[in-house]
């Protein structure tokens, strides 16, 4: 009778706490809901639950369920213990279909699945037969053929778990987040400009000049969701000349650099399938690992040419500091595979030395993943 | 196979890094000359090597280095000049050596040179002490 109850209490009482934003909790056989009533910290061995002025803490064996504010929803379920088994509170992941549930203890996470909470099987990262999780799970989700490939790139974490059982639920064919690292090759137009008055280089014409660039970047998920952390390290060489004639004078300076560039994006894709539009934003770093810059004067009398070297002066510093953004797409040619072409905009500056130069940088960038 | 080809473009990135050639001045009517190296070794040797740009229009008739003391930095009078001969057209670069001559802790001022049938041009000035 009690279990009938709970039964009606959750398939009727459920949605309307969840969409509402309500807190609640199933205690013995009694449901409450409300506004903050589940305390901010809860493991898989306790829910603190606000019982007048008071955060009271309660076990898996006393509650049975509970929601929180942000949707989350925990359920009090035994686990394998030796020979017994203990309770925990355990996270329910996917709310039709496949259900998977998820506690941590430690660091060690535990995933369960099934089509509900009393059929379902612990998924350990390695089974017994030694076949890893993603590879069972590809069979479970072998109904729907984008779910089974998006099992391939699935990681054992929460997150990422979730992710995979909303998509098998929904049968949604869109790209996976998963990671990624692959090559950067790239064309990259570099146009340095004078920050303050320097000697003559104030009256140069500057242009933008171009080089290749070679590296390599990474792509990490945040929290398995469409935006990423896109960092990169790619291999630039530059070299630069510009003159002015001024009378009987010429003016030429030259800059030669070659290092190594770091840009540390905060990237955008739309989860569209084939062809994905991205765009990402966010800090560069360069080390000029060679820093040659000279400018030199060049007096013309009577067919006798004297050039002066006015430097050193600090012109381009060794480390740069500096944004950068862009824009691209992605195009998938498989579930794992994608390359990517982006235009990107970047703005370096010497942060040693405030008279240094700045480099405006456009860059033409073709990245394929591994 | 992936870590390989990753480790192996990282490599190649680092072995570019100062395999590149110089940026080069914008070109000119007279061969742009500069120094762009200096060994010194006290007492024992000091070399020098100079660049030239745009050496391919005329022929070089004389090309070396000018040298003199701190004591003499404005006479020219009492510039040393080290010729050394003609120069075939688009040779982009020459070096000399001085192994005596040089006073201990004195400062010296140098400068390379290059002379064709229209133009004599003198290179940026460098200086060292023997010491």
């Amino acid at each position: 009778m009690m279990k009938r109850w709970y039964i009606i209490a959750v398939v009727f009482l459920l949605p309307i706490t969840t969409s509402g934003q309500n807190e609640y909790y199933f205690k013995d056989s009694s449901f409450s809901t409300g506004k903050n009533l589940i305390g901010g910290y809860h493991t898989s061995e306790l829910v603190q639950i606000k019982v007048g002025d008071h955060l009271v803490p309660y076990s898996p064996y006393e509650i049975k369920e509970f929601g929180c504010k942000n949707g989350r929803v925990y359920i009090s379920r035994g686990v394998p213990n030796g020979d017994s088994t203990r309770r925990v509170f355990m996270e329910r992941l996917g709310t039709r279909g496949l259900t998977m549930y998820y506690y941590k203890q430690g660091w060690r996470r535990h995933f369960f699945i099934g089509k509900d909470s009393t059929s379902s099987i612990e998924l350990p990262r390695h089974s017994r037969q030694n076949q890893r999780f993603d590879k069972q799970l590809v069979e479970l989700m072998s109904s729907c053929p984008s779910a089974a490939n998006a099992a391939k790139l699935v990681r054992y974490s929460r997150n990422s778990m979730a992710k995979l059982i909303s998509r098998y639920n929904s049968c949604l064919s869109r790209p996976f987040p998963y990671f990624k690292y692959g090559i950067t090759l790239g064309y990259e137009l570099v146009k340095q400009v004078p920050l303050q008055q320097i000697a003559d280089l104030n009256l140069l014409n500057f242009s933008y000049e171009g080089g290749f660039i070679v590296g390599i970047f990474l792509d990490e998920p945040i929290r398995t969701s469409d935006f990423s952390f896109h960092p990169e390290a790619y291999f630039s060489q530059q070299r630069i000349s510009s003159a002015g004639v001024f009378g009987n004078m010429d003016v030429d300076y030259i800059s030669t650099l070659s290092g190594i560039k770091l840009p540390l994006l905060l990237r955008y894709a739309y989860p569209s399938n084939k062809i994905r539009p991205f765009a990402n934003a966010g800090g560069i770093f360069s080390y000029n690992v060679q820093n040659i810059n000279h400018l030199y004067e060049s007096i013309i009398i009577n067919n006798r040419v004297n050039i002066a070297d006015l430097g050193p002066f600090p012109l381009v510093d060794k480390m740069q500091f500096g944004y950068s953004f862009g824009g691209g797409v992605e195009y998938r040619f498989s579930y794992r595979r994608s390359i990517f072409l982006e235009v990107r905009y970047s703005s370096v500056s010497g942060a040693a030395h405030p008279s240094s130069m700045t480099d405006s940088e456009v860059t033409f960038l073709f990245e394929i993943n591994l | 196979m992936r870590y390989i080809l990753v480790i192996f473009l990282v490599a190649i990135s680092f072995f570019q890094i100062g395999c590149e050639k110089e940026a080069e001045v914008q070109p000119k009517d007279y061969p742009f000359v500069a120094i762009d190296k200096l060994d010194v070794m006290p007492n024992k040797y000091v070399a020098f090597h100079a660049n030239i740009a745009y050496n391919d229009t005329l022929q070089i008739i004389d090309h070396g280095f000018t040298i003199c003391d701190s004591r003499n930095h404005s006479n020219p009078a009492m510039t040393y000049i080290i010729s050394l001969g003609s120069l075939a057209k688009n040779q982009s670069e020459f070096n000399d050596t001085i192994y005596s001559g040089l006073v201990y802790g004195m400062k010296y001022y140098l400068r390379a040179y290059t002379k064709n049938t229209r133009y004599t041009v003198y290179s940026n000035e460098v200086f060292f002490v023997n010491k």
